[in-house]
């Protein structure tokens, strides 16, 4: 008889599991993940995810948002440089991915940037693009120059002899639709010598949509520039896990800036 | 406490949570059109392989069919309860589109191939009863290949369109003999072209009847007359919508996925009107100047939801492609 009721609770116990869990998990929002600051502006920000009962929470100092984080409000206002990490919770549902949106300083455009010709499908104005101040968001389709298998070959020219400290360059990485992060980022300053950057390894599995801003410290003594190239290569070969396996990955590129 | 009190508690916890869990149990949906997600229909139990479940029909006798591009049983027949009944189905590599034609008695499938160029029908117990080649004749096509059907949809007395939705984007219209009829829409930029035609239906809720076409790239339904003359687009920004499914005054649609996310989706329901009303794991419908603002994904319930049924009791289906080669979910009314 115990033995019979023993079994009973362990099956209504699995079974309660399994009718009573939340159902699913909580989808990110389509937001946008950088923006540039003009100085002495102020932003607002509104994230847009129209669930009932779903509350957005952050944290700006690093930390992984909790249910005990606070909750991002409606029109919140940002004035200076920050990230921000933010995730969705709702009582019937896993709650979502970390997400991250991050603010710079407008850089100074004591220069100009050009780049070699993207794909033309997702060349929407061209190079302007780079230096617009608008950052792409989840949907690649827009405010990104996207290159297939191609290096994206960066240009940029100095009204005068400039000290660069960094170089940023900013990507999404959307594995599922092709696009990896890049292979690797080679920096040259005024035609000399080149300056591998290290990236993380692309082809290693990672699932959904990131934004990576890679920054490129330059020597100090080499960082007085006429002009500079920088060049983001893709994967040559897309890994053997994916889809695609032994085509060349895209790699996407919204904006570059320096300090 | 011993380990075995411990253990029946917590299954009476469990009995006791079951019984709360209405309070808390998580609902799909918005306005009157929300559900319950009904996971003891969820195929665990099945031995038949399925790729990429595409496309579900629900026949006048009870019976829910899907079709599925596996070829070991390309047609498989449930039950409401999710228990399988038959199977048959080895000839249909792309197996993509599933329509009914016909009565009550003599109902019969018609299937859409992607890889073979045809489409055909075919009886409910599996007997082939007519082939259909890609439309040369309408002068439209160089290359059986460039015909990549998806959907057909049949007219009460018989008449076929047949929309390329992977191919040249035509709708071909065949008239009761089988003989092209009339083709119409195309790839191309103005209003009365498509991309994507994956899906089409004859609306039957007002007279005349007019056809609702898929123009998936540009997220919207199109709609023409029997005749194929463009009347009018519905636009559901960020939905990028499978075929239009009528029943009672509503419009149902797959979104395969959310604007251009791989691994998303979720589904659309309008009105007689027009209007999104509910989205099934995804936002709140709504409006700004008379126009749909953009949708997207809430809850990753779909990966890539590529059709949706509602039988007899309303009960809502969604079958999914390249989800894992899950089965079909369920939804149960929530009222």
């Amino acid at each position: 008889m115990e033995i019979v009721r023993l079994v009973a609770a362990l099956f209504l116990l699995s079974y309660s599991f399994i009718l009573c869990g939340q159902d699913a998990k909580l989808a990110m929002p389509m937001s946008f993940s950088k923006k540039m600051l003009s100085p002495g502006s102020m932003e607002v920000l509104n994230i847009d995810f129209r669930l009932e009962g779903s509350t957005i929470r952050f944290t700006d100092d690093g930390s992984e948002p909790t249910i005990q984080s606070e909750i991002l409000e409606a029109n919140k206002t940002i004035n200076k440089p920050c990230a921000l990490k933010y995730r969705v919770f709702h009582p019937d549902f896993l709650s979502s991915d970390v997400g991250t949106i991050r603010y710079f300083n407008e850089p100074k455009l004591n220069y100009s940037v050009s780049c070699s010709p993207a794909h033309p499908t997702y060349n929407e104005v061209g190079s302007s693009t780079l230096t617009d101040g608008v950052f792409g968001s989840n949907d690649f389709h827009q405010s990104y120059l996207g290159f297939e298998g191609d290096t994206a070959s960066v240009h940029i020219k100095f009204k005068k002899k400039t000290k660069v400290n960094c170089v940023y360059i900013s990507t999404t990485i959307q594995q599922g639709s092709w696009i990896f992060g890049p292979s690797e980022i080679v920096v040259r300053i005024n035609g000399g010598k080149d300056l591998i950057t290290p990236v993380v390894d692309c082809s290693i599995k990672q699932d959904g949509t990131s934004y990576t801003v890679y920054t490129i410290y330059l020597p100090e003594k080499r960082a007085k520039a006429k002009f500079m190239d920088v060049e983001v290569l893709p994967l040559s070969k897309m890994p053997d896990w994916h889809a695609g396996a032994g085509k060349p990955a895209w790699v996407f590129i919204d904006e570059v800036w320096l300090d | 406490m011993n380990r075995r009190d411990f253990m029946i508690d917590m299954g009476i916890l469990g009995i006791a949570t079951c019984l709360e869990w209405k309070e808390g149990e998580a609902i799909y949906g918005h306005n009157h059109k929300k559900y319950k997600w009904d996971r003891t229909w969820n195929g665990s139990h099945q031995t038949l392989p399925i790729k990429d479940a595409h496309e579900m029909v629900f026949t006048s006798d009870g019976r829910i069919v899907l079709l599925t591009n596996e070829t070991k049983n390309n047609l498989i027949f449930f039950d409401k309860k999710g228990k399988i009944t038959a199977n048959w189905g080895k000839d249909f590599p792309g197996g993509h589109g599933l329509s009914l034609a016909g009565q009550v008695k003599d109902q019969s499938l018609f299937i859409t191939d992607t890889d073979r160029h045809q489409f055909f029908q075919v009886s409910l117990d599996g007997q082939m009863i007519r082939t259909w080649d890609a439309p040369v004749e309408t002068g439209k096509y160089k290359d059986i290949k460039e015909f990549v059907p998806t959907e057909t949809a049949i007219t009460a007395d018989g008449e076929i369109y047949v929309a390329d939705g992977y191919g040249a984007q035509f709708i071909t219209h065949y008239g009761t003999d089988g003989k092209i009829k009339n083709i119409f829409g195309g790839r191309g930029d103005g209003d009365a072209f498509l991309d994507t035609a994956h899906g089409i239906c004859i609306d039957t809720r007002n007279v005349p009847h007019t056809l609702i076409v898929t123009d998936r790239t540009r997220c919207c339904f199109k709609r023409y007359s029997m005749a194929g003359e463009y009347i009018s687009s519905i636009h559901l920004p960020g939905a990028n919508v499978c075929r239009p499914v009528i029943k009672g005054d509503y419009l149902y649609a797959a979104v395969l996925t959310s604007s251009s996310l791989s691994n998303s989706g979720f589904v659309v329901i309008l009105d007689k009107e027009d209007k999104l009303i509910s989205c099934i794991a995804g936002s709140t419908p709504m409006y700004k100047d008379g126009k749909a603002v953009l949708s997207y994904q809430t809850v990753q319930l779909f990966k890539h939801p590529h059709d949706v049924m509602i039988d007899d009791e309303d009960n809502l289906y969604v079958s999914q492609w390249n989800s894992g080669n899950v089965y079909p979910y369920k939804f149960t009314p929530w009222k």
